[in-house]
């Protein structure tokens, strides 16, 4: 009777310490994706953030007259000469809706197009799934005349491209990771 | 089971359960990290944010129509600060000295936004001047109760 009892014992003993560390490394393996999940995430915004700029900071070089054509909230037209051959270029960025990123498993994200004198160009989505742009003039007072736009507030949502299994930073019903970037840019030229 | 062995699985249990707990305890820091480097993220591009808009401004009160070549023509470094105007209509970039703010972003909230600016050194822009200089250090200092520490960007104007 007395070993009967140690067996059950340490089978029930063994069987907590089992199921411990089962526990443990489930929550490490998560804990991981999360990470990465979250690193590619603050990437990806990075790297939006950085495309945008770069192109904006351009807007008006080499043009002599107003040099933004469409300013609304997704969508922006612009003359530069944005690779230096002397001829001043139309660059426009919009985005698209989410029906277009397919590919991936989050199913609010969208493209952003960049096309430069009509040649369209649409990279990865990045977890984009909003971006919104804002137009400031001298004073940081929104304006919709385009002669007098001097700041472009762009601000980016993103969120993580594969949803999250086991983690209690996201909303149940939409299980992504979400960032969001703003940045005010004033391109030098208008 | 004798007495010894009960002893030895207790304390060899309690041990795991330490492990354990600590295990998590720096894997929900790891978490934590994480998410204060979001708020840094967006601290930073509020700071960043603050310093565009500053740019844009001339550089004293003195040089809104023409530069000057005589620093004493400046606008004294006790003097430092709006001369009257209130913000959005800042002119020129010490009319932002002592300005500050709050604001509100999608994932945290109650951030402050704080300027200070102060001249510096002409050869040394770490030291500040008490005397006017051709070169204007505007720090930006972005606070949040989610950050254990601030986040700070710093930019110095010249005239132009």
């Amino acid at each position: 009777m007395s070993i009967l009892i140690d067996i059950l014992g340490s089978s029930f003993i063994g069987g907590l310490i089992l199921l411990l560390i089962l526990k443990l490394n489930l929550f490490a393996n998560s804990s991981g994706v999360t990470s990465d999940n979250e690193l590619k995430l603050q990437q990806n915004a990075k790297t939006l953030a950085e495309i945008v700029n770069y192109d904006f900071r351009k807007i008006g070089y080499d043009c002599d007259s107003t040099s933004i054509a469409v300013a609304d909230s997704n969508r922006i037209k612009f003359y530069a000469d944005i690779d230096r051959n002397g001829t001043v270029d139309i660059i426009e960025y919009y985005a698209s809706d989410s029906t277009k990123a397919l590919g991936t498993e989050n199913p609010r994200d969208i493209i952003l197009y960049r096309t430069v004198n009509g040649v369209e160009m649409g990279g990865p989505t990045l977890g984009l799934t909003k971006i919104k742009l804002s137009y400031l003039d001298q004073f940081n007072i929104v304006t919709n005349i385009l002669a007098n736009i001097r700041y472009i507030k762009v601000e980016l949502w993103v969120e993580s491209e594969i949803r999250e299994q086991e983690s209690n930073f996201v909303n149940p019903n939409h299980p992504y990771l979400f960032t969001y970037w703003e940045m005010k840019i004033n391109p030098r030229n208008i | 089971m004798n007495n010894l062995q009960s002893i030895l699985t207790m304390g060899s249990i309690f041990i795991l359960s330490l492990v354990s707990l600590n295990f998590n305890s720096s894997l929900l820091q790891n978490n934590t990290v994480e998410l204060e480097n979001k708020v840094y993220l967006t601290a930073f591009s509020l700071a960043d944010d603050m310093i565009e808009e500053i740019k844009q401004k001339a550089f004293d009160e003195k040089t809104l129509v023409f530069p000057t070549v005589n620093r004493s023509t400046l606008t004294p470094a006790g003097s430092l600060g709006k001369e009257g105007e209130n913000y959005p209509y800042f002119d020129d970039v010490d009319d932002y000295n002592n300005y500050s703010r709050d604001a509100d972003e999608p994932h945290a909230e109650k951030y402050h936004i704080a300027v200070k600016v102060y001249y510096v050194s002409e050869t040394d822009p770490d030291t500040e001047s008490s005397t006017q200089t051709f070169h204007k250090r505007v720090d930006v200092t972005v606070s949040s109760p989610y950050l254990n520490n601030n986040a700070k960007l710093t930019f110095i104007f010249t005239q132009k």
